[in-house]
């Protein structure tokens, strides 16, 4: 099977085209998939953790992976240097180390390991300020990393676990996340949880401005206490940033210049899933200090 | 009577600060000192940034076992970083938000 890649569409086009490309996965026969870049020019962070997502649930049951790019030369480039092209070959390690790119501002694809995310964070966050923050502290970036990792471990139920990539943009001190998983998405889980308690079910955009809420959580697991999503949402307003997340029927987004008032649309084709897409201005990071201080309560 | 005092460093019990995994030995231990009714000084040196599952586990279970009147007793916390610092300033306002709520 071939599947044209065109990555100059909405983000909305591009998750129907996820989607309707996984259902062609469902009967699990599928021996050999060919990603055809030959279409695209550029593919941002978004497109590409949703399509390794969409990728790896193939991989799983069994198909061979194969790419092509034809006369592509950059696109070829910034692939190469995420290892996505090689990330599904049989004797690739995918473990072996974690930032090792040709291009520096990217992070190689990563898939989220529930073992490993605590160093992931930590060298993410070492990483970036070592090569490019100088004096900043990226503690935003390694919370966001950590909040986003804990829920898919402890909410999202997907069967490829998830997938990463960060970019950096030195021009403009912007850094870009991108997470993706195939879970039961943010607004299923919210109403299942709601149907469990006997409680009326909201539409999925009520349910993903509910998950922002303070205190609000599915309880997927007993320590759940529903604050890493506000955690999230206090990062993105404080370090001037935006954030757009895609999870069944909605697409919601934030941003500081906005408040943090929520916006979003209804998509097309539902979204069995979550997507984040999440910018940070490195500009807004405070500075690194040795000092130290005590908490009074 | 004085109390009994007790120093703890996080990044001696634990390895990370990013998962409620992570903080299940820091939990631990501050259970057993907080059931002897020992006050605990805590210090972040070198702590890493702590993330809401972390905190989760370290300290929101410690609220549920004994209330916040009771831990905030017998915490003291110290040698932060300011990011260390704000998180848990936030995290002890939330909690108190919640309870109050």
């Amino acid at each position: 099977m071939k599947l044209q890649i065109n990555s100059n569409v909405s983000k909305s086009k591009w998750i129907a085209f996820i989607e309707q490309s996984r259902c062609k996965n469902q009967s699990g026969s599928i021996d050999t998939l060919e990603i055809d870049f030959s279409e695209s020019s550029f593919i941002e962070p978004f497109y590409l953790v949703s399509l390794a997502c969409m990728i790896e649930e193939y991989s799983v049951n069994g198909t061979i992976i194969s790419f092509s790019l034809f006369n592509k030369l950059e696109l070829r480039e910034y692939l190469l240097s995420g290892y996505f092209l090689e990330f599904w070959k049989k004797d690739f390690d995918r473990y072996d180390g974690y930032f090792a790119t040709s291009n520096s501002t990217t992070l190689r694809l990563w898939k989220i390991d529930s073992t490993r995310i605590s160093e992931y964070v930590q060298l993410a966050q070492t990483y970036y300020e070592t090569r490019y923050l100088q004096e900043k502290d990226a503690t935003p970036l390694n919370i966001s990393l950590a909040e986003l990792f804990n829920n898919i471990i402890e909410h999202a139920a997907s069967s490829v676990s998830g997938f990463v990539l960060n970019q950096y943009y030195p021009k403009n001190g912007k850094l870009k996340i991108a997470v993706c998983d195939l879970g039961v998405g943010i607004a299923r889980r919210i109403n299942d949880y709601l149907s469990e308690k006997g409680e009326v079910k909201l539409s999925d955009k009520e349910a993903i401005i509910k998950a922002f809420d303070l205190s609000f959580s599915s309880k997927s697991i007993p320590q759940n206490r529903g604050w890493g999503l506000t955690t999230l949402k206090n990062i993105v307003l404080h370090c001037n940033g935006t954030l757009r997340l895609i999870a069944n029927s909605y697409c919601l987004s934030f941003n500081k210049n906005g408040k943090g008032k929520f916006g979003g649309f209804e998509l097309k084709n539902e979204f069995c899933g979550t997507l984040f897409e999440i910018i940070l201005d490195t500009n807004a990071f405070d500075t690194r200090s040795e000092d130290e201080f005590d908490l009074d309560f | 009577m004085l109390m009994k005092m007790q120093n703890i460093q996080v990044m001696s019990v634990v390895q990370a600060t990013t998962t409620n995994a992570d903080a299940m030995p820091l939990y631990l231990l501050l259970k057993k000192e907080m059931t002897d009714d020992t006050c605990i000084v805590l210090s972040f040196k070198d702590s890493t940034p702590l993330s809401s599952s972390f905190l989760n586990t370290a300290i929101g279970n410690l609220v549920d076992d004994f209330g916040l009147d009771y831990v905030k007793a017998h915490l003291k916390i110290v040698q932060c970083s300011k990011s260390v610092l704000d998180t848990l300033k936030r995290y002890f306002d939330n909690v108190t938000k919640v309870q109050d709520s």
